[in-house]
């Protein structure tokens, strides 16, 4: 793997962890709530019915000898509680629901308003409808006798025909009658004036009571109620709909979470296993994490007979650092072994990627050189190893100087063995150490 | 949804069963006055606290002001007077008054809350100024042991307002006349039964009805012919039809109080609203009638 890719798929699967719980919540963050709607559709059903209820006992007065107001008052007190109740249910409810609302609460304050009036109406005019029955009897006894005032009695009760059916809304037609008392004698004067007084205010009273009655069943109110729910569902639709939405969405970021998450977690567990497998194997070098000698002898042989086929050479590159044991010494271990990782690190920096650098002993390392034209390119590398490692070290502000000799043998031409090969690039190595050290030496029959 | 559902379906099962209970007959159900029963249930501990407080002064402004002063429990629930000074109208009483759908003259209150609260907050009436009147009834210790019943202890405007509110809603007394609705023919005399039987045929009943025998309608009188006052000053307005249990109790009468006997109210009343001229006999009558609904309270239980 490479040293670069590591990390950025690392960087690159956590910013996809972060981006899917940013997600997630910014989405959540987003969610509206559904109960509130659902409660005031509750609460408009409860206000439908106790609208019912009042209009149902509006009717009843009129069923009952004794109407009873308490009961009408009631209905009309509990379609007051009820509509209050809902306005504060859903006031947080956006959208054209709220101008309803407002309006609805206008229309009812005018239909307690015009109940109030229209019940002092009725109760008047009930009352001179059995008024006006008494008097019409009781003057009719009195004046058995006298045929013109029974003409005028008669027309009186059938003025009272006439605003009963008008009570009724049947609007009866209108006769020329007995509206004036010329031949009267006083009292008859009075009770002229009597039943005519309260005919008038039968008269008015039943065209009031049937004016409030139409404006107070006010269609309007019953068209907003209707309006209400509709708009209520429209919202509950809408928003349920927002959810689902919100829920797939949700569902795939959920899912693409969780890959990432395994993903992440097989890729580091790969690289345990790599890791932990290469430790098991003993083939690397704990402290510079090259590969040690064993990796080397299993490698070399294999290689040998890569080279064999291709035709080509294969350089081995044995380098011993001058004068390590005196670092170890003047600095310490701890400087020692940070000497060997830097060096490492420069080794690794100047050779070729197919070739393959072996920490074979304290301050051995072997480069195998593979797929080689010819004797000088080695030579080349060893000496570019060579000026390049002569550079000073910093280690822990101390600077450090070591030069390495480096001896060279060459498969197949040295030798077909890697044994041989490993011996006689040692060989060289000596050397190089025996001609005054910091040099590079190819091995030679002498 | 589905609870949606449910919902309607309850709530039709709950139609049906109040449409089969119309049918139901109670021995009262053919009478325009529905009896009154005293509270169920009541909170012993709540309403004593609430009577207590409902006479106590250090809720007024210069703690010369409670609420029993203009609605004296042993005056019938009223005062007596006229119209007290600084306020615009005659004092009502204050007996069986939650039974009333509009309080106040003009009805401007919805309910005895509205008004307490409208009451308490009056300079001109009690003006309470509650930081004072909490101060002081959490000094006083003949207070905590029944707040410390009613309400574990607290003392605040709350409390206070509540306990008040209470009292007033469950001050219930029924009257003689009740128990004559619920069967008991000898509860009243034959006087006040003839004067039931006129209340009823001149047509009093068509606005003095229900449970409190009137509270929940408008009228103005004057609707036969207009009524310009025993001193020619009184306006008509369109007002609340006052109840007429402890009438007799609460003279004069009228919002402004410028009637002073039951009689002659009777009269005016006759005259006026339905246009009838009553024999005295019928007056009698009827003021005995009236008077057979007057709460039976016991001294003891008011002082």
């Amino acid at each position: 793997m490479n040293k670069i890719k590591l990390p950025l798929i690392f960087v690159l699967l956590s910013l996809a962890i972060m981006l899917a719980i940013y997600g997630t919540y910014n989405r959540y963050s987003d969610l509206k709530d559904t109960m509130g709607i659902q409660n005031s559709i509750f609460q408009v059903v409860e206000l439908r019915s106790a609208d019912a209820k009042w209009n149902f006992e509006l009717n009843r007065i009129h069923s009952n000898n004794f109407p009873h107001y308490d009961l009408v008052n009631q209905a009309a007190k509990n379609y007051q509680t009820e509509l209050q109740l809902f306005l504060q249910m859903s006031s947080n409810i956006q959208g054209p629901l709220q101008n309803i609302g407002v309006e609805l609460n206008r229309l009812s304050k005018d239909k307690q308003r015009l109940m109030n009036d229209y019940l002092s109406d009725i109760a008047i005019t009930r009352n001179s409808f059995k008024f006006l029955d008494t008097l019409l009897f009781s003057l009719h006894e009195t004046y058995q006798d006298d045929d013109e005032f029974l003409k005028f009695l008669a027309y009186a009760q059938y003025q009272v025909s006439i605003y009963v059916a008008l009570n009724q809304n049947i609007q009866l037609k209108q006769h020329k009658g007995y509206d004036s008392c010329d031949q009267c004698d006083m009292d008859q004067k009075k009770a002229f004036n009597k039943v005519n007084l309260h005919l008038g205010l039968l008269k008015d009273k039943i065209l009031l009571s049937n004016q409030a009655k139409d404006d107070f069943y006010n269609p309007e109110h019953t068209l907003l109620l209707t309006l209400l729910l509709d708009e209520l569902s429209m919202a509950y639709i809408e928003t349920e709909a927002e959810h689902k939405t919100i829920q797939s969405q949700i569902l795939i970021i959920t899912t693409i979470l969780v890959i990432t998450v395994l993903a992440l977690l097989g890729f580091l567990y790969w690289i345990y296993r790599t890791i932990e497998g290469h430790r098991r194997a003993g083939i690397t070098d704990p402290l510079t994490g090259l590969y040690n000698r064993k990796k080397l002898f299993e490698n070399l042989q294999p290689l040998m007979d890569l080279h064999h086929k291709s035709g080509k050479n294969l350089a081995l590159l044995f380098i011993d650092l001058d004068g390590f044991k005196q670092i170890n010494d003047t600095h310490g271990h701890d400087i020692g072994d940070k000497l060997l990782q830097r060096i490492s690190a420069r080794f690794n920096q100047h050779v070729r990627k197919q070739d393959c650098i072996y920490r074979i002993g304290g301050d051995e390392f072997v480069i195998l050189i593979k797929e080689l034209e010819a004797l000088d390119i080695a030579e080349a590398i060893a000496k570019e190893i060579l000026t390049k490692c002569s550079r000073s070290f910093k280690l822990d502000d101390k600077l450090c100087d070591i030069t390495l000799s480096i001896g060279i043998s060459l498969f197949p031409d040295h030798t077909q063995t890697p044994k041989q090969l490993i011996r006689y690039a040692d060989e060289a190595m000596y050397q190089a150490k025996s001609h005054g050290k910091n040099q590079v030496k190819t091995w030679s029959e002498s | 949804m589905i609870l949606f559902a449910k919902q309607l379906c309850s709530k039709s099962l709950a139609l049906i069963f109040i449409l089969i209970s119309f049918g139901v007959h109670n021995s009262w159900a053919n009478e325009p006055i529905s009896p009154i029963f005293p509270a169920e249930n009541l909170d012993q501990d709540k309403f004593e606290l609430g009577k207590a407080l409902f006479k106590d002064t250090r809720l007024s402004l210069n703690n010369d002001t409670s609420c029993h002063t203009c609605h004296d429990l042993s005056m019938g629930g009223g005062d007596k007077l006229k119209i007290r000074e600084n306020v615009a109208t005659n004092s009502p009483t204050i007996f069986n008054t939650s039974k009333n759908f509009h309080v106040g003259w003009r009805g401007q209150f919805e309910s005895l809350g509205h008004h307490l609260g409208g009451v308490l907050a009056n300079p001109k009436v009690m003006g309470t100024n509650w930081p004072r009147a909490v101060t002081s009834l959490k000094a006083d210790t003949s207070f905590t042991p029944k707040f410390r019943k009613a309400y574990q202890g607290e003392i605040s405007q709350e409390t206070i307002f509540d306990a008040i509110l209470y009292f007033e809603t469950n001050l219930i007394v029924p009257s003689k006349f009740d128990e004559y609705l619920l069967g008991n023919e000898q509860a009243i005399s034959q006087t006040a039964k003839y004067g039931y039987e006129k209340f009823k045929d001149y047509g009093c009943i068509s606005c003095h009805q229900g449970a409190n025998v009137g509270g929940n309608l408008f009228q103005s009188l004057g609707v036969v012919a207009p009524y310009m006052g025993e001193d020619g000053k009184y306006r008509a307005k369109k007002l609340r039809v006052p109840s007429l249990r402890n009438v007799a109790l609460t003279a004069p009468y009228l919002h402004d109080g410028s009637v002073d006997s039951l009689e002659s109210m009777i009269r005016i009343m006759a005259q006026y609203q339905l246009g009838q001229t009553l024999t005295n006999t019928e007056i009698r009558q009827i003021k005995a009638f009236l008077e057979s609904l007057n709460s039976q309270i016991e001294p003891a239980a008011y002082e």
